[in-house]
């Protein structure tokens, strides 16, 4: 190979399409404005339902701000972390790029286990359950929806960690990370939206 | 492309990434630091009027914070940050077009 070659960026060829940007990453945009369509419709319901039945429940007997501060802290720094994924995959830097993906799935797992714990607690002690009252309904499917798409985010970098120590794997794969990471980013800020509008917002 | 011009490419391609990583760092931290002011405000005895748009205005910062730089809008085409907004302000316009159509009446009963 030259090193004419073996400098260029690999990424380039891909930019070569009639909007000038890469078709996955093209894709996923196209289906992070879709989600938030989605989430906007959750969102939306459990607000108008806590609207027009308010006395039902009261949300601060139940909620726990520090465990939700807690996780929202451990999003946000797992966003972080992909970031540094991300630009150390462009600057073909593997061993920062997988050990960035690696503490960014420990940040994903770790919030997935304070969804659990909050989920288990709401259930047991505080007897907020799906069926319980049109509250628990929205609010379980709102952010257990959330949830899924955090678990889907971890199996999907988990897979991206695998697959970069196989033989398979070259920098033309940066692309499907850093595609990978606009998801998670997405997960963040759809978080930062329920963070404030379910939780914060009953405090007032 | 020469070897040269290319090897030089490389070299300034690495030195900007160099440069994002100082900034993640500070976006991330200025994250935080919106966080903790979110928490705290919500504790404030102040007029909820005031809190509420302080979360509105505080969140909303977040959520550029991210998709700006996380997302590298700020360094992607503006198509991408084009085809986002429509989406996004798609469901902003379809949340507060059902907030306003199921409006309450002043007894707590929903009103359809």
């Amino acid at each position: 190979m030259s090193d004419a070659a073996a400098h260029a960026d690999p990424l380039e060829e891909l930019k070569k399409t009639n909007t000038g940007v890469e078709h996955k990453k093209m894709a996923m945009w196209a289906f992070l404005a879709s989600d938030c369509m989605f989430f906007g419709t959750l969102i939306s319901t459990h607000l108008i339902y806590r609207k027009i039945y308010p006395t039902v429940v009261d949300p601060t007997d139940i909620f726990s701000i520090e465990l939700t501060g807690f996780s929202s802290f451990i999003l946000l720094m797992s966003s972080f972390l992909m970031a540094l994924t991300v630009s150390s995959a462009h600057k073909k830097n593997i061993k920062s790029m997988r050990w960035f993906l690696f503490g960014t799935i420990v940040f994903g797992l770790i919030f997935l286990g304070g969804q659990v714990y909050e989920f288990s607690h709401f259930v047991h002690h505080k007897e907020l359950t799906l069926s319980s009252s049109v509250f628990g309904s929205t609010f379980y499917v709102l952010t257990g929806t959330h949830g899924v798409h955090v678990a889907l985010g971890v199996l999907w970098l988990a897979s991206w960690l695998i697959f970069s120590f196989t033989k398979k794997f070259n920098w033309v794969h940066s692309l499907d990370i850093e595609t990978a990471g606009l998801y998670w980013h997405f997960v963040d800020i759809v978080w930062i939206v329920i963070f404030t509008a379910v939780y914060l917002v009953e405090y007032l | 492309m020469s070897s040269e011009e290319s090897h030089h490419g490389f070299h300034f391609h690495i030195l900007e990434e160099h440069k994002k990583y100082f900034t993640f760092f500070n976006v991330a931290m200025a994250l935080i630091l919106i966080t903790a002011v979110e928490i705290v405000i919500v504790y404030i005895p102040i007029h909820p009027v005031i809190v509420f748009s302080a979360l509105a205005v505080l969140s909303l910062a977040k959520f550029l914070a991210v998709i700006w730089w996380f997302m590298h809008l700020r360094w992607d085409r503006m198509l991408c940050t084009v085809l986002f907004m429509i989406g996004l302000l798609i469901a902003t316009g379809t949340v507060t077009a059902l907030l306003f159509l199921f409006e309450t009446d002043p007894n707590g009963a929903p009103v359809f």
